[in-house]
C-alpha cells in the first residue's frame, strides 16, 4: 500500500459506531455541579483565573444587586423549599455581618452587602449552605469577597480538612498542586492554624493560572488569600478573597478608563488581610442554625 | 455560569459529542475510553465556555482539550503497562451492532489496527491531519506544536503507519499461505 492509498484510506475511514453511551446534557449538568462545587469549596488548592472570574459572575447572580449598610433588611432568597428553607437564618447572618463588618474593616467604606442566598436548597447534600458577597472600597480601590456559611449537612461540598493542604490534582489529571510554581519558584502557601477550641482555620493563597503553549497550566501570579474555618461541629465558614476588580465592581465604584468604559484591574493586595479573614471566619455569629 | 451560557454549552455538546467521540476513538481505538475522554473534555470545556462561546476556534479548542485528555491518559502508568503487555485495545466494542461491524470496510480495519501500532503523538497528528482532514495550521494549533513540527511528525507518522500496514499485510499473507498449505493435508487425511 503506498502513501497515497494510506492517506485516502484515512480520509475515508469507516467506523462501526455504537450508540452513544451517555447523554451530553447529563455531562453538562455534572460539569455545572463540579464548577459550583469547586467554587463552594473555595478552590482545590489553587483557584484558576477562569474560576475566579466565574465566581464573580456567580456571586453577582446569587446575591442580586446588594444594598448598603443601614439601608434596611436585604431581600429574601427567591427560591423556596419547604424542607430546607434557611431564609430566616440567612437574614440573621446578614444582620450580624452588617454589624461586624465596619468593626473588622475599620479603614474601609462604601460597603454593599448582598443577601445571603441559599442557592442549592433542593440539593440533598448542599442545601445547608448560604453565600453572600460583600463589596467595599479602601485605599487600594474597590474590593469584593464572598462569605459562605455551611452547616454540617453540606460538609461534603468541602475538601476534608485532613487533605486540605495536601498536594493533589488540579486542572489536569494527575498533576499535583505541588508541581505548580509561581514565577518566584514557590508554590502557593497553604497554612492550617489550630484554634483554642480544637477547630482549625486554613489560610491559602490562590493564583492565576494560564494555559501555556505546551498545553499545561502555569501560575502567572498570586491572586488572592482565602480562608475557611473547620469547626468542631462539622460546620464551615469560608471566604473567597480575590484581588480582581471586575466589570461590575468597576462600574459600581466608578473605576473607568478615559473613554468611560469600566476599568477591569487587579488590586495591589487582596481585599482582606489574613488577620481580617481570620476574624470573620471565626466569628461565632455565622451559623446555619 | 449564566443560564444562556449554560444553554449554549448544552447545544454545543449535543451537536458535537458524536464527532468528538469519533475523534477520541481514532486516538484511543476503544469506544469505552473514547466516551470517558469526551465526557472529561466536555467537563473541562464547560469551565472555559464563557470565554470561548463566541470564539471561532471553539471546535479547535475542544479537539485540543480532548487530545490533551488522551495524551494524559496515555501517560498514566496503567495504560503504559497495558501497552508493554502487547494488548492492543479492541477496535470494536462489545456494544457494537454486528450489522454495523460487518459494514466497516476492510481497508479501514487494516488502518485502524495500524494506527494502534504507532506512537500517540504521531497518531494524533495523523488522525487530525488526515482522518479529520484539518489544515496543518489547525493541527498545529490543536496540538500546540509549530507547523514545522506538525509536518515532520506527519511524515514520520505516515512512514510508521505504512510500515505497520505492510507488517500486517505480510503477516496476513503468511497466515493465508499456511492455511492453503494446511488444507490439502487435511484433505488427504480424510
Amino acid at each position: 500500500m503506498d502513501e497515497n492509498e494510506i492517506t485516502e484510506g484515512l480520509r475515508g475511514i469507516v467506523l462501526a459506531e455504537p450508540p452513544l453511551g451517555f447523554e451530553p446534557d447529563e455531562v453538562a449538568t455534572k460539569a455545572a455541579r463540579r464548577l459550583r462545587d469547586r467554587r463552594v469549596a473555595l478552590g482545590s488548592g489553587l483557584a484558576v483565573a477562569v474560576v475566579a472570574v466565574a465566581a464573580v459572575t456567580f456571586a453577582a447572580n446569587v446575591t442580586g444587586g446588594g444594598d448598603t449598610i443601614g439601608a434596611g433588611p436585604s431581600t429574601a432568597p427567591t427560591r423556596k423549599a419547604p424542607d430546607h428553607d434557611l431564609s430566616a437564618e440567612a437574614e440573621r447572618n446578614n444582620a450580624h455581618l452588617r454589624v461586624v463588618l465596619p468593626r473588622v474593616l475599620s479603614k474601609a467604606g462604601e460597603f454593599k452587602v448582598g443577601a445571603f442566598t441559599q442557592q442549592y436548597q433542593d440539593s440533598p447534600d448542599s442545601w445547608a449552605s448560604f453565600t453572600t458577597e460583600v463589596r467595599f472600597r479602601d485605599d487600594a480601590g474597590p474590593a469584593y469577597f464572598t462569605l459562605t456559611v455551611a452547616g454540617p449537612q453540606s460538609a461534603s461540598d468541602w475538601e476534608p480538612l485532613a487533605q486540605r493542604c495536601d498536594p493533589h490534582p488540579v486542572g489536569e489529571p494527575g498533576r499535583p498542586a505541588a508541581e505548580y510554581k509561581l514565577p518566584n519558584g514557590k508554590s502557593p502557601r497553604c497554612t492550617k492554624i489550630p484554634q483554642p477550641d480544637g477547630s482549625t482555620v486554613v489560610v491559602e493563597e490562590t493564583a492565576v493560572a494560564t494555559v501555556g503553549k505546551d498545553g499545561n497550566l502555569h501560575l502567572a501570579r498570586k491572586s488572592g488569600l482565602d480562608a475557611m474555618h473547620y469547626r468542631t461541629d462539622g460546620s464551615i465558614v469560608g471566604i473567597v478573597n480575590d484581588d480582581l476588580i471586575s466589570v461590575r465592581l468597576a462600574e459600581e465604584y466608578g473605576e473607568t478608563k478615559p473613554d468611560g468604559s469600566p476599568k477591569i484591574d487587579h488590586r495591589v493586595r487582596p481585599p482582606l488581610t489574613q488577620q481580617e479573614l481570620v476574624a470573620l471566619v471565626t466569628d461565632p455569629g455565622f451559623t446555619t442554625e | 455560569m449564566r443560564n444562556e451560557d449554560d444553554a449554549g454549552f448544552r447545544e454545543f455538546a449535543r451537536d458535537r459529542t458524536l464527532a468528538l467521540r469519533r475523534t477520541a476513538y481514532l486516538l484511543c481505538l476503544d469506544w469505552h475510553l473514547a466516551e470517558d475522554l469526551v465526557q472529561t473534555a466536555l467537563i473541562k470545556l464547560y469551565r472555559a465556555w464563557p470565554r470561548l462561546k463566541h470564539s471561532e476556534s471553539v471546535d479547535n479548542y475542544a479537539r485540543r482539550v480532548l487530545t490533551r485528555c488522551w495524551l494524559d491518559e496515555v501517560r498514566r502508568s496503567w495504560r503504559r503497562r497495558e501497552r508493554r503487555d502487547g494488548i492492543v485495545p479492541e477496535p470494536v466494542s462489545d456494544r457494537d451492532d454486528p450489522a454495523l461491524v460487518a459494514s466497516a470496510s476492510g481497508l479501514s480495519d487494516v488502518l485502524l489496527a495500524a494506527l494502534g501500532e504507532i506512537g500517540p503523538r504521531q497518531r494524533a497528528v495523523v488522525v487530525l491531519r488526515y482522518c479529520l482532514d484539518l489544515p496543518i495550521a489547525e493541527v498545529a494549533d490543536t496540538l500546540g506544536l509549530s507547523q514545522g513540527t506538525v509536518k515532520s511528525q506527519t511524515t514520520r507518522g505516515l512512514e510508521a503507519l505504512r510500515a505497520a500496514v505492510e507488517n500486517r499485510e505480510s503477516e496476513n499473507r503468511e497466515s493465508e499461505n499456511r492455511e492453503s498449505e494446511d488444507l490439502p493435508t487435511r484433505g488427504r487425511s480424510r
